[in-house]
């Protein structure tokens, strides 16, 4: 089939429109893929206002990216979308009002119908005529659609004002991250104090795999990834409570009291060089000079020489480390009796006891160092984050702070836990309002410490979860005794004025008891946050008499 | 033993395709005389303009029309205008109830020879004419009307086992009042169906009322010149049947004929609701043949959306059949081809 030039001409003028469609759809498209991606970056702005996300930053990267990428999609799809010739015909004679002149032409050039030859060029021409008049800059304009243009305005001011607005959730997520980045460095940590137990030429390997049982669960636990702080912090109490269990307080005072001995033995020419070994601490080299003492080389004047200082070393053992005590008073009394062969006995069951008791005192260091370690892994995880809450608390202490304590000065400097304890004295009367301005202090320091008694210095405090307000607006009202509460309980009294210095005058070991069992139940009703229960406990425990 | 008495006429297709193939019918052509012979016409009749077009559509299509309207309404001058205009050999025949089969086809009559022979000679009715009028065709009775079914569809009559051959070109063009009148008897689906296009002649507007006095009332009677012949509206017909249509206003067809049915899933609510029958496959065939006619008024060389929406209510509206609740409700054909039309996508789904 030939086709003639009308024909071509409807097909130039196909194709010219069929490009102006492209470019009109691709412009419209790609404002509405911006759109999209702008919507898109919204919903993730929307969702980090709900929970914790991103941050700010990467809100903005992530929209501006979901906009560029909607933009680009959009825009190529449009413009590449597949658009057949006589699906496009059909499309352009609706449009252009052509009545299915173009289509028609395209279905007579490509079918070989039985439509005569000259009724195909008539038809042609009259197409190729009809698209002449075509104006296509009038049915396909190059322009935005104003609805489009008012819906991407919208949505980027939402997005901006989502961006831009104070977000609550950002602090959380900084607590989060700071949380993450302290797990990862106590596993570190925790990593480094499983390879120094490993490498402790001390320890054996059973008492190194038991060692580094807890810890290496510690780590596989905490490597899991996204725990929670209290599920950070009760792993590792966990572990610091395994590791605990495997100090031995006894094997440790032994060690001390041999230390102690060595000072007197390392004056002894016999004895010096277990004396100079047990006062480094060398217990092990010194149960192995003990253990080598040939006493058939000594002089008789050597062997009484040595049997009183291991009397004598036997009489300081004798409370600590009673089986070695006596250990060496057998040999020691041997010596005297001139009976070598039953003294050197002695001395090797000695030397053995002493052996036993270096290797329980190295796994007690041991373990006391690493739950000392984890202790204080869990203390950082306990309090990462809060530097961000501190901020947040700043600016509400400050406001609270304002309508307490002003001249009051004195009392107990517990406020809010976020102000600065001035005052002294720990009187129980007083209603324990107004402990001076409040500041919101650096947090990160150790709790325990900075709330012992105020001394009228500037020192920092943790927003510390306080169920109970004392004084302050908010909260339930507490009453200290004393303080014309008819229900409180009087237990002592103590002097009021602010110039007094203030005097305890009930024992603690009196009122501790009470004390403690207030504190466990507050830990036991949930008064107190899981990070510091810990805490609490460790500090009574303390304080016990 | 069947046997078929041709006339003798040239075969007028034959001769159209000639001249189609020898361009002596061109587009230009058809259109003059399409305006000549609308221009004859509106000689005598005052206004109804579309009522021609369909009209002259179908007899360009070869094929009939029925006209529906109240009396009075110019339908017969109508007809008997184009008559005139057309130089076709033309018949009328008045239906009555008491009109019988043979009045109209025609019959054996027994003749005497010369030679005193009696033999039965065959007298040919009314049909045997190019453009038959059928004046209130439904005052007849079913089985008067049902003579022309062969006629209308064959173009032959059979009358004492003897076909007779119609000369070409035949077209019937009936007249009907509305069927709620009284004396009328409903035309069968059958024949119905025959029927290229109903037209419907509406009551003229007050501007045309006062010409048609004009025109019949005083001292001069318009008539209308010769236009066109028979082999000239054959050659038409001929050309219009080449025009091509594109595949999707085909479809976009069969998709309307489909939708008329109420069994149909693509049927809009109106047809499931007030349809008892939809549309056969020739209001598929009529809608494609009017739009291709139309297609040519208007100088097109191929058939358009326009084209087919033009036609439809004519080729579809005696074709459609309303259930009890849509003639309860007062619903027409015409209504329901308009719902097919706004519900019928011209793209498919």
């Amino acid at each position: 089939m030939s086709t003639t030039l009308p024909f071509q001409e409807v097909e130039q003028r196909l194709s010219y429109w069929l490009i102006r469609l492209r470019l009109q759809q691709a412009l419209l498209w790609s404002v509405r893929g911006l759109a999209g991606g702008v919507a898109a970056g919204l919903g993730l702005s929307l969702v980090a206002r709900l929970r914790p996300f991103q941050p700010v930053l990467v809100l903005i990267v992530l929209s501006v990216s979901l906009a560029l990428l909607g933009f680009t999609l959009a825009l190529a799809s449009a413009y590449f979308w597949p658009r057949p010739r006589l699906t496009a015909a059909r499309y352009f004679d609706r449009l252009f009002g052509l009545a299915e002149r173009t289509s028609t032409a395209l279905e007579l050039a490509r079918t070989n119908d039985r439509t005569p030859e000259w009724l195909r060029r008539d038809q042609w021409e009259d197409a190729a005529g009809a698209a002449r008049g075509v104006d296509p800059g009038r049915h396909l304009p190059f322009r935005f659609d104003r609805r489009d243009s008012l819906l991407l305005s919208l949505l980027i001011l939402a997005l901006a004002l989502s961006l831009y607005l104070p977000n609550p959730q950002q602090g959380l997520l900084a607590q989060q991250q700071a949380v993450q980045q302290t797990i990862a460095e106590q596993i570190q940590k925790i990593e480094a104090v499983r390879e120094q137990i490993e490498n402790n030429p001390n320890l054996t390997e059973e008492q190194k795999a038991e060692l580094t049982k807890p810890l290496t669960e510690a780590e596989e636990q905490l490597k899991k990834g996204n725990l929670t702080q209290e599920q950070a912090v009760q792993i590792l109490t966990q572990t610091q409570q395994s590791l605990q269990q495997q100090v031995n307080p006894n094997a440790q005072t032994q060690a001390e009291a041999l230390q102690q001995a060595g000072q007197g033995l390392s004056q002894n020419s016999t004895t010096q060089a277990m004396g100079n070994a047990l006062t480094q601490g060398n217990l092990q080299d010194a149960a192995q000079a003990l253990g080598n003492m040939d006493l058939s080389q000594m002089t008789e004047a050597q062997r009484q020489d040595l049997a009183n200082q291991l009397a004598q070393t036997a009489q300081q053992l004798q409370n600590s480390n009673p089986q070695l005590a006596s250990q060496l008073q057998a040999a020691a009394d041997a010596l005297r009796q001139g009976d070598l062969n039953a003294a050197q006995a002695a001395l090797q069951q000695a030397a053995q006891t002493m052996s036993q008791t270096a290797q329980a005192a190295a796994q007690s260091q041991a373990a006391s160092q690493a739950a000392g370690q984890v202790s204080q892994s869990q203390r950082a995880v306990a309090q990462a984050g809060n530097q961000g809450q501190q901020g947040q608390g700043q600016g509400q202490g400050q406001g609270q702070g304002q309508g307490q304590g002003q001249g009051q000065g004195q009392g107990q400097g517990q406020g809010q836990g976020q102000g600065q304890g001035q005052g002294q004295g720990q009187s129980g009367s007083g209603t324990g309002e107004g402990n001076g301005e409040s500041q919101g202090g650096e947090a990160g320091t150790d709790p325990i410490e900075q709330n012992g008694a105020s001394d009228g210095g500037e020192s920092s405090y943790e927003a510390i979860y306080s169920p109970y307000h004392l004084g302050g607006s908010g909260g339930e009202d507490a009453s200290l005794p004393g303080s014309g509460d008819p229900n409180g309980e009087v237990i002592g009294e103590g002097p009021t004025n602010p110039q007094n210095a203030g005097e305890v005058t009930v024992p603690y070991n009196e009122v501790y008891a009470d004390y403690n069992q207030t504190a466990h139940s507050a830990i036991e009703n949930g008064e107190v946050p899981y990070n510091l229960r810990d805490i609490v406990r460790s500090y009574f425990s303390s304080l016990q008499p | 033993m069947k046997k078929t008495v041709t006339k003798a006429v040239e075969s007028p297709v034959q001769e159209t395709s000639r001249a189609v193939g020898g361009a002596e019918i061109t587009v230009a052509q058809f259109r003059e005389s399409a305006a000549t012979i609308e221009s004859e016409v509106g000689r005598v009749i005052v206004g109804q303009a579309e009522v021609v077009r369909h009209v002259l559509i179908c007899l360009i299509a070869g094929s009939h029309a029925l006209l529906e309207g109240v009396p009075g309404l110019g339908k017969t001058m109508l007809i008997k205008t184009l008559a005139e205009a057309l130089e076709l050999q033309f018949a009328r025949i008045q239906f009555t109830p008491d009109l019988m089969p043979a009045d109209i086809v025609g019959t054996d009559i027994i003749e005497e020879t010369s030679d005193g022979k009696r033999e039965f000679r065959f007298q040919p009715g009314p049909i045997f004419a190019n453009l038959v009028l059928a004046d209130e065709i439904n005052r007849a009775t079913p089985k008067t009307q049902s003579a022309l079914l062969e006629a209308m569809q064959e173009h032959s009559v059979t009358v004492a086992k003897l076909t007779y051959k119609l000369e070409e070109p035949f077209f019937v063009l009936a007249t009907q009042n509305p069927i709620e009148m009284e004396g009328t008897y409903p035309l069968p689906e059958a024949q119905l169906d025959r029927f290229l296009f109903k037209v419907n002649v509406d009551f003229p507007s007050s501007t045309d009322l006062v010409e048609i006095i004009a025109r019949t009332t005083g001292g001069h009677t318009p008539s209308a010149r010769k236009a066109a012949d028979g082999p000239r509206m054959v050659a038409m017909g001929q050309l219009a049947r080449q025009i091509p249509v594109a595949s999707h206003v085909s479809e976009f067809v069969a998709r309307l004929i489909v939708a008329s049915h109420p069994d149909q899933a693509s049927a809009p609510p109106m047809v499931k609701q007030f349809v008892r029958y939809g549309a056969s496959p020739r209001g598929a065939q009529a809608l494609i043949l009017g739009a291709k006619i139309t297609a040519l008024f208007a100088g097109r060389l191929n058939v358009a959306f326009e084209d087919v929406a033009a036609v439809a209510p004519a080729a579809l509206r005696h074709r459609l059949l309303l259930n009890f609740e849509g003639q309860a409700e007062g619903v027409t054909t015409d209504d329901v081809v308009k719902e097919l039309l706004k519900d019928v996508s011209v793209t498919a789904k």
